[in-house]
């Protein structure tokens, strides 16, 4: 399948996934906010199986072909300069693997946690816990730095003057979310 | 001025280079970065050593053969000029100045600061041409191009071959360099015959050659001594749609 095979395909695949996570991603904050310890959604249905299969879809193409990616990319620069100055290039932008791999980590933590109480904890109660949940989120807004101008350039959306515009918004709407978890662990300690 | 050179030697595609220190002595700001390699490797020759193999042809920044990393930067600290018309005022006295080759996989060194981009011509053979009707010339304005598809396909076209987006990028992808080929031809209609195809081979042909994947570090443009932008390579994205569309057999 050309999506599967060809690098623009899959980066188009990544990018699309990618941003399906981060719909789920301001949902899963909206349904925090007004309707604060649950997830907002009925416990069953066909839309919540859906959602939770688009998901898990999503999650699995976005890791594999985001790594596959980057070991091509290793591959393709084996000899490193001994002086090399990024004109353009962000830290956010250089770390998407490591970022990636650490939300990929909590999202598992925080599912046995949240969802199936195998782990203990929540950040209501433990400082520890309430840490995790921090630096997860601020890994999250660095990939997503990166991540949500990116989309709008790989789907082709992109013109001289959208450019700015785009990495305003995709930067800003990183800010918000960030902001916007934060605030829930804020309000719920104090 | 003086000078304080940090260059990349390396004998041969198989030896082991290292960065090598000269200085390089008075030095006039009015030269440009080559002629100031010929007065090193003048000096050099006098005193019997090898001097230092770069690659330059046109020296007016239209051929895209000169080709060096300076100072981290390919092309140098000036922007969109190609290493040829780079002067010397763009330094002070006393500096120092790392120069390298252009690094890839896919651009193997073959001397010193001279390395091998011929996987840049392959991948244009892969699907950088159009079809034509044989027989006499065609008569002028007998395909009518709006001005705006016209500029777009001619800022394309400014792209020179030399490999800078490549060595620039933290993937050494090949990314801006097809895009502006393929936006080159997309947008005029001669191209339109294997616009499909091509953006789907090109890019294949890419990573085949070795060249990674582009995850819109966008460090391309700012090191493009002909000013290509990113816009390309979003206009390629918009080509590659087009054609998994269209293609149906590519499925
Ligand atoms: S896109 Fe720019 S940097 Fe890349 S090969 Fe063409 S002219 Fe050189
Ligand atoms: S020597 Fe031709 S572009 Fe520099």
């Amino acid at each position: 399948m050309l999506f599967f095979r060809n690098t623009v395909g899959r980066k188009i695949v990544i990018a699309v996934t990618g941003q399906l996570m981060v719909v789920f991603v301001v949902f899963h904050l909206l349904g925090n906010y007004f309707n604060p310890y649950s997830i907002n959604l009925p416990d069953s249905g066909v839309l919540l199986w859906m959602m939770r299969a688009v998901m898990l879809i999503s999650f699995f193409l976005h890791t594999f072909f985001s790594i596959q990616g980057e070991l091509e990319n290793r591959r393709a620069k084996p000899e490193a300069y001994a002086v090399k100055k990024n004109l353009r290039a962000t830290f956010a932008g250089k770390t998407m693997l490591w970022t990636g791999l650490l939300i990929a980590a909590y999202i598992i933590y925080h599912v046995l946690q949240v969802k199936f109480l195998i782990l203990e904890g929540s950040f209501q109660e433990g400082y520890v816990v309430a840490a995790v949940y921090v630096a997860a989120l601020a890994t999250l807004f660095l990939h997503l730095y990166h991540g949500i101008a990116g989309f709008f350039q790989t789907m082709g959306w992109n013109s001289e003057r959208a450019l700015p515009v785009i990495e305003k918004i995709g930067k800003g709407l990183a800010v918000v979310l960030l902001a916007g978890y934060i605030s829930i662990i804020i309000f719920n300690r104090i | 001025m003086n000078l304080t050179l940090f260059i990349w030697r390396q004998k041969g595609p198989d030896k082991k280079g290292r960065l090598e220190q000269y200085e390089a002595k008075n030095i006039s700001a009015e030269m440009s970065f080559l002629e100031m390699l010929d007065v090193v490797n003048e000096g050099l020759i006098k005193k019997g050593d090898e001097p230092v193999a770069f690659d330059h042809d046109c020296r007016e920044g239209i051929c895209g053969m000169c080709s060096q990393v300076i100072n981290g930067v390919p092309h140098g600290p000036q922007e969109k000029t190609t290493v040829c018309q780079l002067h010397m005022r763009n330094f002070k006295d006393g500096d120092s100045i790392y120069i390298e080759p252009l690094r890839a996989r896919a651009f193997p060194v073959i001397k010193d600061l001279i390395v091998d981009r011929s996987a840049l011509d392959r991948v244009i053979q892969s699907g950088g041409y159009i079809s034509v009707h044989t027989g006499g010339i065609p008569d002028a304005n007998a395909i009518l191009i709006p001005k705006e598809n016209a500029e777009t396909a001619m800022d394309a076209a400014e792209c020179i071959g030399c490999g800078a987006c490549v060595a620039a990028c933290p993937n050494g992808s090949a990314m801006l360099f097809t895009a502006a080929k393929v936006t080159h031809l997309a947008m005029l209609p001669q191209g339109k015959i294997e616009a499909a195809r091509r953006v789907c081979v090109m890019t294949d042909s890419m990573m085949n050659e070795g060249f990674g994947n582009c995850s819109n570090h966008y460090e391309c443009q700012a090191v493009c001594p002909k000013g290509i932008k990113v816009q390309f390579i979003a206009k390629l994205n918009r080509e590659f749609i087009k054609a998994a569309i269209r293609r149906r057999g590519g499925f």
